[in-house]
């Protein structure tokens, strides 16, 4: 407990206090609610030389902020301390190490090479230098040979360079480092936790290495060989697969090195140990919300032969708005008095709102769908008899929890935490029954069976409804996830100190 | 140069037998050109008009000539290499609107500063009858200028109407210092040999701007900021012309020196050198045809395989291909001007008694012939070096030709006459073991050059610029 500065080292990436999202929103959530321990924040932005405003007015116990760019930018020259062949060699070994699947060897590999930020070879040394320039050759002529070298020498560069940037950035003293992701900021809380022998504690709200991936393989700007050279060692989608096993390892040695890793749902939790994350230092901590402001929403009755559902959440494609609109034209023919309601802000992707605009009037139904835009979303379940989730990809929605905690069904498709927030997760959390209905993905016919199921039948919306509030009650409140983190906060700095 | 290699490589390709030897002609006249026509032009003056103006107006003229060449390379040097690598800079862009503010910059900047400095010169130097001042500043001027000139002339790309305007500037030199010098006496031999050097930089001049009529100027000229890019050019530039004149300036004002008039001094060391020089013109030209041409399409095939997404082992092939082009380039030079050099030295004697040297000057003639050779081999060695943008080693030869130069001369000129012109060829062979010790290491490690040391920031990016100075 002797650390100076803070108790907890927060490692991010991306995201709060300077970008605005639902991580953003947890976290500001969390060290709001724990004034009692000392925050520092370690952030990591994609760009070098860029000043960001933050987006949250911090808490009085944030006691440092720090922003650190990875990419762009050139290195001044600079000379580092010279290593010996072994020392240059070692990061050989490792490479190799990784490749056979190891993810355990970086604390002797920064022993030898970087114990500290500004030992050993300087970032530039390490970008420009012969002896990494050896080692990229001989990975080069020993993988991958046959392809562009150009390309993988850039490759490399790219990936590399925020490795030798973050190895030699000045990370706050604390008593426990905790990222908020793996990938980069995961590699930090490594390095932290191997130099400075402080616990460790990650916790992932989505898969990074499969976000990632999922990226890279849209992403043109990574070039790929138009002649596939015939072999073996490297396909045409090389160099994507170049990126997408750099996340994978930097994940890889996120989950070797952290004391306890935490993630929000246990779908995540099973993904995260195919990945390699020990079980044991593995645990589920839902996201959670303030219960009273929805439990406490006046209920607005429908009209005789109405039927209101509901979209809450940003129109854009991951939330596969369009299939919500089919799903609204379907129910339309065989519940007359069906009515929908779009609400959340359609700024973000102003073309594929449009779409669904053109849509919803395709399908006539233009007079039965109201897109608010950005409203108070408390508004809209006090006035709807269900909550329909057409999501192509989701975490743990706080969508879901808002709604179930106003009394409202739901009709969800089946991504990320969403059939354990219907069905419950552990056997007491499904004796509590159903609070919804589970659908595929992309298929509008079974979204609307769901709806005209629960619309059909009152008696089912109020049991479900009432499964959902106590569901909620149960398992998924805001002090819940405080008094859990406080707890794990605790146990590690106890640990540490 | 890129303009240059291309040109002389169309004409190889596309001529005859008679093309190529022209290609090879105008590669001398480029490279050396300027200089040597009018060391000739100084010859054939001494040779036709001893009778005409006396001897001692006429080692007056011949020494305010080759002071102003002397004097002029050395203050040109500084912006020479700048001006030419901002030059290929701005080609490769497309951009020759901003050739033609900074050719109009570098020509008026050069002609103020030589104006300056030839009047200060002029007005303290004592001895000299105003004419000769009056047309001393002027040709100072005129032959600074035709330094500049020569490099944008790259951007035009018209050899013949360049080589033209030499011929029939050194001809109208030639002509009109003998009638005037006949009517007028020295100071007439003076303006004449100064209207004819008048005439190339008008024509060279009207032919760049015929080159520029029309072009849009744009609004940024990037000639300052190149200053400050390329010190080591401006480094490069300076040590190279200052190396190669700094032999010549010691025996002048060393107890060597024979006073003339005012400052001006004479040697028995300057005619030697200039025949030394005269020698070397075949390698000037083969050198040039060859890395213009031979080396430069290995050159590209290499950088083309490396940024273009070849492998490793493809670009080891043609970096392999292209020190290959190099030693055959070096072989052929040294072929042809071996032998030519061996015959020169067993010519020596009877040359001296023709042109009426002394002894003394026999022995300077034949260190000067290894000496040019060597030297030959060293510009050949930088210019390569220039190529692949090592600007530091070339300045770095540039730097210990002009040190060793100076202190082996110096030291020649110490021990005594059995010594002189020993301080060249040593100084030469020096600077000529460090080009190509820098040449050899460059060379070795080409692919770590390519790619490890290009600069992270896309804006600098080096092969980009290798390709920019090709």
């Amino acid at each position: 407990m002797s650390a100076p500065g803070a108790d907890i080292c927060l490692i991010l990436e991306g995201t709060y206090p300077f970008v605005t999202g639902g991580v953003s929103a947890w976290i500001h959530q969390l060290v709001g609610a724990l004034p009692e321990l000392r925050f520092a924040i370690f952030h990591i932005s994609a760009t070098q030389g860029e000043t960001h405003e933050p987006r949250y007015r911090l808490p009085p116990n944030v006691v440092s902020l720090v922003d650190v760019g990875i990419h762009g930018g050139d290195e001044p020259a600079v000379s580092g301390e010279s290593l010996s062949a072994d020392a240059w060699d070692s990061m050989w070994r490792y490479h190799e190490e990784l490749k056979a699947g190891r993810s355990d060897g970086l604390g002797e590999l920064l022993h030898g090479v970087c114990p500290r930020p500004g030992t050993g070879p300087s970032v530039h040394d390490f970008i420009y230098g012969k002896p990494s320039w050896q080692i990229v050759r001989r990975l080069y002529e020993e993988r991958a040979p046959d392809i562009s070298f150009l390309d993988y020498f850039w490759t490399w560069r790219f990936t590399h360079l925020p490795i030798f940037r973050l190895l030699h950035a000045a990370v706050p003293e604390a008593s426990v480092y905790h990222t908020v992701s793996t990938g980069w900021a995961g590699f930090v809380a490594a390095t932290q936790r191997l130099r400075r022998h402080r616990p460790m504690l990650l916790t992932e709200h989505g898969i990074y290495s499969r976000e990632r991936r999922m990226e890279i393989d849209q992403a043109e700007w990574i070039y790929v060989q138009r002649q596939a050279p015939m072999t073996l060692s490297a396909g045409p989608a090389y160099f994507k697969e170049l990126w997408a096993r750099l996340f994978d390892r930097l994940s890889r040695i996120t989950y070797a090195h952290a004391d306890r890793i935490v993630t929000i749902f246990e779908g995540n939790r099973q993904a995260q140990i195919r990945d390699g994350a020990d079980p044991a230092k593995t645990l589920v901590v839902p996201n959670g919300v303030d219960l009273e402001p929805f439990a406490a929403l006046p209920r607005t009755e429908p009209a005789p032969g109405e039927f209101r559902i509901g979209f809450v959440g940003r129109v854009v494609p991951i939330k596969d708005v369009k299939t919500f609109i089919r799903a609204v034209k379907i129910v339309t023919g065989d519940v007359p008095g069906a009515r929908a309601v779009i609400a959340g802000p359609g700024d973000e992707d102003p073309e594929y709102l449009a779409e669904c605009r053109s849509l919803a009037a395709t399908l006539g139904i233009t007079d039965r769908i109201e897109f608010t835009g950005r409203v108070d979303v408390k508004q809209i379940y006090s006035r709807i008899d269900v909550l329909v989730l057409t999501s192509i990809s989701e975490g743990l929605p706080l969508v879901i929890l808002e709604a179930a905690a106003a009394g409202v069904p739901l009709v969800s498709t089946d991504v990320g935490a969403c059939r354990e927030l219907l069905e419950g997760r552990e056997p007491a959390d499904r004796a509590l029954g159903a609070s919804g209905l589970v659908t595929g993905l992309a298929d509008p016919g079974a979204t609307a069976q769901a709806i005209v199921s629960l619309a059909r039948d009152p008696g089912l919306r109020e049991e479900m409804g009432r499964a959902a509030r106590a569901r909620v009650r149960a398992h998924y409140q805001e002090a819940d996830l405080i008094r859990r983190y406080r707890e794990i906060y605790r146990g590690l700095i106890a640990a540490g100190g | 140069m890129a303009g240059i290699g291309f040109r002389l490589k169309r004409l190889i390709v596309d001529g005859s037998y008679s093309g190529w030897l022209r290609a090879h002609l105008y590669g001398a006249v480029l490279s050396a050109g300027p200089w040597l026509l009018s060391i000739c032009t100084l010859g054939t003056l001494a040779l036709l008009s001893r009778n005409l103006i006396g001897d001692a107006a006429h080692a007056r003229f011949q020494a305010i000539v080759v002071y102003t060449y002397t004097v002029s390379l050395i203050t040109t040097g500084a912006a020479h290499m700048v001006v030419t690598r901002h030059l290929a800079d701005e080609l490769y862009r497309g951009r020759i609107g901003a050739l033609v503010v900074s050719y109009r910059l570098t020509l008026g900047v050069t002609a103020l500063a030589h104006l300056v400095l030839g009047t200060a010169f002029y007005a303290l130097c004592p001895g000299l009858e105003p004419a000769l001042r009056l047309f001393g500043v002027m040709l100072l001027v005129v032959v600074s200028c035709t330094w500049m000139v020569m490099i944008y002339l790259g951007a035009a790309q018209d050899y013949a109407s360049v080589v033209a305007a030499f011929f029939a500037g050194n001809a109208l030199s030639l002509l009109a210092a003998l009638g005037l010098g006949r009517y007028v006496g020295g100071s007439g031999y003076l303006a004449g040999f100064l209207a004819g050097q008048a005439g190339i930089l008008f024509v060279l001049c009207a032919r760049v701007e015929r080159e520029f009529t029309g072009v849009r100027v744009p609004e940024s000229v990037h000639l300052l900021r190149a200053f400050g890019r390329y010190p080591e050019l401006i480094a490069a530039g300076v040590f190279y012309n200052a190396a190669i004149a700094v032999d010549r300036v010691i025996f002048w004002v060393g107890p060597t020196g024979l006073p003339v008039v005012g400052w001006f001094h004479a040697s028995l060391y300057d005619t030697p050198i200039f025949l030394c020089y005269l020698s070397v013109v075949p390698s000037l030209a083969i050198f040039l045809v060859s890395v213009e041409t031979d080396f430069y399409d290995r050159y590209r095939e290499y950088y083309g395989v490396a940024t273009k997404h070849g492998t490793l082992r493809q670009v080891l092939d043609a970096k392999r291909a292209l020190v290959a082009c190099l030693r055959n380039s070096l072989r052929r030079l040294l072929i042809v001007q071996a032998p030519l050099t061996l015959l020169s030295m067993a010519l020596a004697p009877w040359l001296i008694a023709a042109i009426g040297l002394d002894r003394l000057q026999l022995g300077i003639l034949r260190c000067g012939l290894v000496g040019a050779l060597l030297h030959v081999l060293c510009l050949f060695g930088s210019i390569v070096l220039l190529y692949f943008d090592r600007r530091r080693d070339a300045a770095e030869v540039a730097a210990v030709f002009f040190v060793a130069n100076a202190a082996l001369t110096l030291g020649t000129v110490a021990v005594g006459p059995r010594a002189y012109g020993l301080g060249y060829p040593l100084a030469a062979l020096l600077a000529c073991a460090w080009a190509y010790h820098r040449l050899e290491q460059t060379l070795e490690d080409l692919e770590y050059l390519t790619f490890a040391a290009q600069p992270m920031a896309p804006e600098a990016s080096a092969i980009e610029a290798s390709s920019a100075s090709a």
